[in-house]
């Protein structure tokens, strides 16, 4: 079919339209779904800004198309506040200054979060590895690296 | 950029995709898209039909049948990362699965698409070599099982057809004494390895290595057995004076050339070090 009308779950609100079947994941959340806090940092899937959880697992938006995720469940960076107060990681960017120009931090924060779900005890160097996929270009990474360490810690 | 524009399926058995391939003139399989979609962006690849196989349930799961662990094409490579059952049975996929670019392709990325692609740099085809691996491969005759010794043809060309489906994969899992390993250094975080190394050790009653399967990516055109480290350890007892003859042969015996992301002196050291490494944790683990 020349056209294709998903159906995605995005933080737990149903979003339809009728696209192209090349629309990217990223363009359905961003035009089509209205939430423009995934960010489109590199457009060669390298840069992970546009990491988005996909039935719980981080993926990169810009890599998957629209109709990849017909039927399946999105959790962007708007769907973490819950009734408008911050979640833990996103307070924590903020008070150990794991951001500056912010373009990276939506991703940086999906995928820290699945960091810490998926290894509650890991160690720097697992956090590192595991965020291989997110590039910042401003932070060198120490202020990302003590907010995900302050959450690790306050979990404790 | 976006892709080119196409026309999309997402057939839910293999017939029907079978059938949609057999029809459509232009088409490209989906899988995870990993390799594809990027590509397709830069307009490197421009099919007129994309065909979704990853609704199709029969090519999915990995399942213990007697002495083969059966893997599904589909299979996410971070679900098999993360398989206790791999870990323990097939250390080498389980390393090497845990290492291909990052978290966010692994969970869309799957082990057909990596095997079928055949990057030259690719690291499931490197795996599969070592294991002996058997590659299920459907058309619209029927099935056949494709040795993995055979199976890769060249750069990004495999025995599967342009009209046929990689299904699944089979690794028997032998009962002699073995032990297996992945070794790998990048070229760049999250990029293809610059050189890796699978290696699979039999160990006879007389603690002499009686099966020996090197294979290796980033020394040739496609993932290769090292036949000469092979018969350099083959019927021998293991030990590291040993291996550090298996690795200093791949050095000498690599025919790489200078490229742009690495030159040739680079490229042979990264070898022998990758051959080494995975030699010596495949010894260890021998149980």
């Amino acid at each position: 079919m020349k056209e294709a009308k998903p159906k995605i779950k995005i933080n737990g609100k149903d979003y339809s339209a009728t696209v192209e079947p090349r629309q990217l994941l990223v363009h359905f959340i961003r035009d089509s779904a209205g939430l423009t806090g995934t960010h489109i940092g590199c457009d060669t899937s390298n840069c992970g800004a546009c990491t988005v959880l996909l039935d719980g697992k981080p993926v990169k938006s810009c890599t998957v198309l629209s109709v990849q995720a017909d039927g399946h469940e999105i959790t962007t960076i708007e769907g973490l506040s819950k009734d408008g107060s911050m979640d833990p990681m996103q307070k924590a960017f903020i008070e150990d200054n794991g951001l500056q120009c912010g373009f990276c931090t939506p991703g940086m924060i999906m995928e820290a979060n699945y960091v810490l779900k998926k290894n509650p005890h890991a160690t720097e160097a697992e956090i590192r590895k595991g965020l291989d996929g997110n590039l910042c270009r401003c932070t060198g990474y120490v202020g990302i690296l003590k907010a995900i360490r302050s959450v690790q810690e306050k979990k404790k | 950029m976006l892709p080119k524009q196409f026309d999309y399926y997402a057939p839910k058995s293999l017939s029907e995709a079978l059938d949609l391939l057999s029809k459509k003139d232009d088409a490209k399989l989906l899988a995870g898209g990993q390799s594809l979609i990027p590509m397709m962006k830069l307009r490197l690849a421009t099919p007129g039909t994309i065909i979704d196989i990853s609704r199709i349930p029969d090519i999915r799961g990995i399942n213990r049948k007697g002495d083969s662990v059966y893997i599904g094409s589909m299979e996410r490579i971070s679900e098999i990362a993360s398989d206790k059952e791999v870990s323990l049975l097939l250390p080498a996929l389980c390393d090497a699965a845990s290492c291909i670019a990052d978290t966010q392709v692994r969970d869309m990325g799957t082990i057909g698409g990596n095997i079928a692609n055949a990057d030259p740099s690719n690291d499931m085809p490197v795996v599969v070599l070592a294991y002996g691996a058997k590659l299920n491969v459907f058309s619209k005759s029927g099935s056949r099982n494709e040795s993995s010794d055979s199976f890769f043809t060249g750069p990004y060309s495999t025995k599967v057809n342009s009209d046929e489906i990689l299904a699944s994969v089979e690794f028997n899992v032998k009962k002699a004494r073995h032990g297996s390993a992945y070794s790998r250094v990048d070229r760049q975080v999250g990029d293809y390895a610059l050189a890796a190394c699978a290696a699979y050790l039999e160990l006879d009653d007389n603690g002499r290595l009686s099966t020996v399967r090197i294979a290796a990516s980033g020394c040739s055109d496609r993932a290769i057995r090292l036949e000469e480290s092979e018969a350099v350890m083959l019927g021998k007892a293991p030990s590291k004076k040993l291996i550090k003859s298996a690795s200093e042969k791949a050095y000498s015996s690599s025919k790489v050339e200078d490229s742009y992301y690495a030159n040739a002196e680079t490229k042979r050291r990264a070898l022998s070090h990758v051959v080494e490494d995975a030699l010596l944790m495949a010894v260890k683990r021998i149980r």
